[in-house]
């Protein structure tokens, strides 16, 4: 058989015996050493096999006032190929420009799957939901790596003389993220996947000192999250809109208090509570916090609360879901990095958990509820949430109605700090700039606040969604999971939403 | 590994051809690295690594800049040295011109001792395997790793900087947790290979450390005396000696710094038993013989009987300031006394007793001020014996407070900073009124 014959037949699925009409190859050549890989893999006896090729390209730059201060960039790729024996996994990462050759490569693998027959794995099922067939994702539009240094520099100037426009704005910092990472997953099921994700990220902050109160520096920051898309949607962003909305909040930060210690009903704004719910229930819903595959991470709370039976604690309102294959999203589609098929899943449905699943060492259902993923090539990939979803609420949720229904309470926007109780059962967050609502109307801007409560009496205590409208999708770059650290991010999409009678306190009366 | 060099050098030549610019600099960074991870009693990851990269920074005119590839094709290198290029022109001129460091000699040290190939995978299951066994014999689930690596780390530059060091590394790490989780003991060892490593030896410590004193009592947070083990005592020791550096010093980033801006150096802080040092070239211990900004490391004594002797000076930064490059420490020592760490709590009236630190921070560095807790391992030891295993406390303190204040040293082990490979070789200390400011349920 030649060469290329055999890659073809190799990535065609012989274990599954389809074969794939030869156009979806069309774009292969033999020079591709992820097909070599996987061809090297089939040769020495592996039942099943999966390459995946990472291409990144980073770039990050940062301007403060009127000039740029700033400009990091990398170029990063590699292979990581996954064997397994039926009873055994065997991993290996290795760089482009390893001088290895392919048998060589395959070979540690599968040493290294057969050496790992022996030892209780908490087995991936490498079996089912094997993806298969050609998909190819390229971004359209602008590549963000690819523009032109003066359209990214006149990018962040221009917010920041957008904002030094403004009288009280004393210092203004801005920054530019901007990634272009191709991903190609290959596997002995005769899946060609490949997807070219774009990532651009712009973001700053404003401040100024506090001079007649505190003598503190004030600042607000951007609500931009991380999203894939290409450079036109960072050039079509409204920026004047969104620096003059800090600045509006930073000069009304100039002229606020902090509220009196109490409970307050809070309407949380979609930009300030998806980060709530990525850390109050995205962590526990984590297959690391669900099954302690994290060393020293505090057991989830589904597990050791009355959550695994019983009337549910939390808000009917509340419905979460997880979805692969969300617009713009950070965690990619429907392809894991296992060559795996995964599908969205929800988690808590009007309140209640569903398919829970079991803990224990073999808990891994055959159907993927968690997408096993990596960090680049160099990881292995691990168990880990796909996007999430809080269900926004009916139409006529606006945060307006919200607010006119309060007698006391905060409207609280902006970004989030957070802290975490050591079991993370409990959490106290801080927002950056907060409303004061009295009966039915807002009346003046606080700061110096945080509200801290139970985890499960925080989401027992949501009485309402906001509408599809009130919705942010918010995603960290450097959200990490496991013990090898591993960024992982995720985007949580998340409406505004009411919660009634929740602690706040003063902090600057109590610092 | 010989061979390895040889490549490494002909890549480094290789790109330096390609080079643009006026001044050039590059760094490369090989490792491979094979992980066996385990938590909850199984090995739940293995993965085995090769990775390489070269950094890139250039100089052309008044600016600088750089890019880092992993791309070590004759196309990539070139394209790897035209962004580094045209990064510099995104940058404002820099206020002087520090040329790239030129031909110094430096030896090599000793920090090759096997590749990462030559060890089996059956080794490292065989490792954890006995681990865990160790674990289940005493009722516990452990968690943790077995790490092998080696790799290499290369400095040239067009003014003939030009080293080469292989390194090779075994670490191990091990967190056992009571079935009813609520005790917790952790250990941790590494060496340059496989010989004088036992994964048994480090599991059994964890599970003596999970087991001592029995179930943990609430002790009241405040100031207490109390005995640290060298673990411990290197989490406190790593961020005070990153603040022996005149750069830090210079904006304020260290407790050395006096109000007046001067410097504590040539001042005594520390008890006069106090010395601390470097040395990359002592076998005991061997570390990287440069810095990747190009200076020789050589044996330096930072704290000599109490006394400031000496900071480090980065290179650039010294340069502008008319001083001489001081290269920031690799390894630490610091001389203890000849008692075992059992004899101190054996003349202990009252102590709290802490194997180890975690989640060390800094909290203020005009001080030094670290907050963290204490983790896997705190014990109450009255009149000479441990009585009773202790939660764990939050803490907030200064090693320069631990330093002034210590009363007796054991004799020093090989250890580093937790969750870290950074060689140090320090004592355990008896430190009166350490500052824990509250206790929490966490274990």
């Amino acid at each position: 058989m030649k060469r290329r014959e055999f890659i073809s037949s190799v990535c065609a699925g012989i274990s599954t015996g389809v074969v794939l009409p030869k156009e979806v190859f069309s774009h292969r050549t033999p020079g591709d050493r992820e097909l070599r890989l996987l061809e090297a893999a089939r040769k020495s006896g592996a039942e099943y096999a999966v390459v995946r090729k990472v291409v990144k390209d980073f770039e990050s730059l940062q301007a403060q006032n009127d000039s740029i201060t700033s400009h990091v960039s990398y170029h990063d790729a590699g292979y990581h190929l996954i064997v397994s024996t039926g009873k055994g996994i065997g991993c290996y990462g290795l760089t482009e420009s390893s001088d290895l050759d392919e048998d060589t490569a395959a070979g540690i693998a599968l040493s290294m799957a057969r050496a790992n027959e022996a030892f209780p794995f908490r087995t991936i099922p490498l079996t089912s939901d094997l993806a298969a067939g050609s998909h190819k994702a390229i971004q359209n539009g602008e590549d963000p790596i690819e523009t032109g240094w003066d359209n990214k520099k006149s990018l962040l100037l221009k917010i920041n003389e957008l904002a030094r426009g403004h009288e009280k704005v004393e210092f203004v910092v801005s920054n530019l993220f901007l990634q272009r990472e191709t991903v190609r997953i290959i596997n002995s099921n005769g899946l060609d996947f490949i997807d070219t994700r774009w990532m651009v990220y712009p973001n700053f902050a404003v401040s100024a000192i506090d001079r007649k109160k505190t003598k503190r520096i004030m600042s607000r920051r951007s609500d931009t999250s991380p999203v894939r898309a290409d450079f036109g949607f960072v050039q079509a962003l409204d920026l004047s809109k969104m620096v003059n909305r800090a600045v509006r909040d930073l000069e009304n930060l100039l002229d606020s208090d902090a509220p009196d210690t109490d409970r307050y009903d809070l309407v949380l704004a979609g930009e300030h509570l998806w980060r709530v719910v990525d850390e109050t229930l995205g962590y526990h819903l984590s297959p690391q916090a669900l099954y302690l595959l994290s060393e020293f991470s505090p057991q989830s709370i589904f597990q050791i609360s009355s959550f695994k039976a019983g009337p549910s604690a939390l808000s009917k309102e509340v419905t979460l879901r997880s979805e692969p294959g969300l617009d713009h999203s950070l965690a990619h589609g429907s392809i894991d990095d296992l060559g795996r098929n995964i599908k969205p899943h929800v988690f808590i449905e009007n309140g209640e958990i569903t398919a829970f699943p079991k803990p224990g060492a073999h808990a891994f259902p055959e159907t993927p509820v968690f997408p096993f993923r990596a960090d680049g090539w160099r990881n292995a990939p691990i168990p880990t949430l796909s996007n999430l979803v809080l269900q926004p609420g009916p139409e006529e949720n606006t945060i307006e109605r919200m607010v006119s229904g309060i007698n006391k309470g905060i409207l609280i926007h902006g970004s989030t700090g957070m802290r975490h109780h050591h079991d993370r059962s409990s959490v106290e967050v801080w927002g950056e700039i907060g409303y004061l609502i009295e009966h039915g109307k807002i009346t003046k801007p606080l700061r110096g606040f945080s509200y801290i409560q139970r985890v499960t009496d925080f989401w027992a205590s949501c009485i309402s969604v906001g509408n599809a409208e009130t919705s942010h999708a918010g995603g960290s770059l450097h959200k990490t999971v496991g013990d090898d650290a591993q960024t992982l991010p995720v985007t949580v999409q998340c409406p505004a939403a009411l919660f009634i009678n929740v602690p706040v306190r003063n902090l600057e009366r109590q610092s | 590994m010989k061979t390895d060099i040889g490549r490494t050098r002909e890549l480094l030549k290789k790109a330096l051809r390609f080079a643009q610019g006026d001044d050039i600099l590059l760094t490369y960074q090989k490792m491979n690295e094979t992980i066996v991870r385990f938590a909850r009693g199984e090995v739940s990851t293995s993965f085995r690594t090769s990775s390489a990269v070269l950094n890139i920074s250039v100089r052309a005119g008044r600016r600088y800049g750089g890019y880092s590839t992993t791309d070590f094709s004759d196309a990539g290198l070139k394209r790897a040295m035209r962004l580094a290029l045209d990064n510099t022109q995104s940058l404002p001129d820099s206020d002087a011109i520090i040329p790239f460091p030129g031909n110094v000699e430096i030896t090599e040290t000793h920090l090759f001792h096997q590749s990462d190939e030559s060890i089996s995978q059956k080794w490292r299951l065989e490792a954890v395997d006995k681990i865990l066994r160790v674990g289940r014999n005493a009722g516990t689930d452990a968690s943790g790793l077995v790490k092998t690596s080696d790799g290499i780390t290369a400095v040239l530059s067009s003014n003939g900087f030009d080293v080469a060091q292989p390194a090779s590394a075994v670490y191990i790490r091990v967190r056992m947790m009571s079935r009813d989780g609520r005790k917790s003991g952790w250990n941790e060892s590494w060496d340059y290979g496989v010989e004088a490593i036992s994964p048994s030896d480090v599991a059994m410590k964890a599970v003596d450390r999970c087991f001592l004193g029995g179930e943990p009592q609430r002790y009241d947070p405040g100031r207490h005396d109390v005995i640290l083990e060298p673990a411990a005592v290197a989490s406190l020791l790593f961020p005070l000696m990153q603040q022996f550096n005149a750069e830090a010093i210079e904006n304020k980033q260290s407790f050395l710094r006096k109000m007046d801006g001067s410097s504590f150096v040539g001042e005594r802080l520390f008890k006069d038993f106090i010395t601390v040092y470097s040395d990359p070239h002592n076998d005991s211990l061997p570390a990287l013989p440069f810095s990747l900004d190009g200076l020789p490391v050589k044996r330096e004594t930072w704290i000599k009987k109490g006394v400031i002797n000496k900071v480090a000076v980065p290179r650039i930064f010294g340069l502008k300031q008319g001083k001489s490059p001081v290269a920031t420490p690799t390894n630490i020592f610091m001389d203890g006394w000849t008692f075992d760490i059992q004899e101190i709590i054996a003349k202990t009236n009252k102590a709290i007793l802490v194997s180890s630190f975690d989640g060390v921070r800094l909290s203020d560095p005009t001080n030094c001020l670290l907050t963290g807790m204490t983790r896997d391992g705190a014990w109450l030891v009255e009149d000479g014996k441990v009585v009773s295993a202790v939660k764990n406390f939050y803490f907030s303190e200064t090693p320069v407070y631990v330093l002034e204040q210590v009363e007796a040293l054991s004799f020093s082990e090989r250890t580093s900073p937790r969750n870290s490979l950074f060689p140090m070789r320090v004592p355990g200390m008896k430190v009166p009124g350490f500052s824990f400011i509250a206790v929490t349920d966490i274990v």
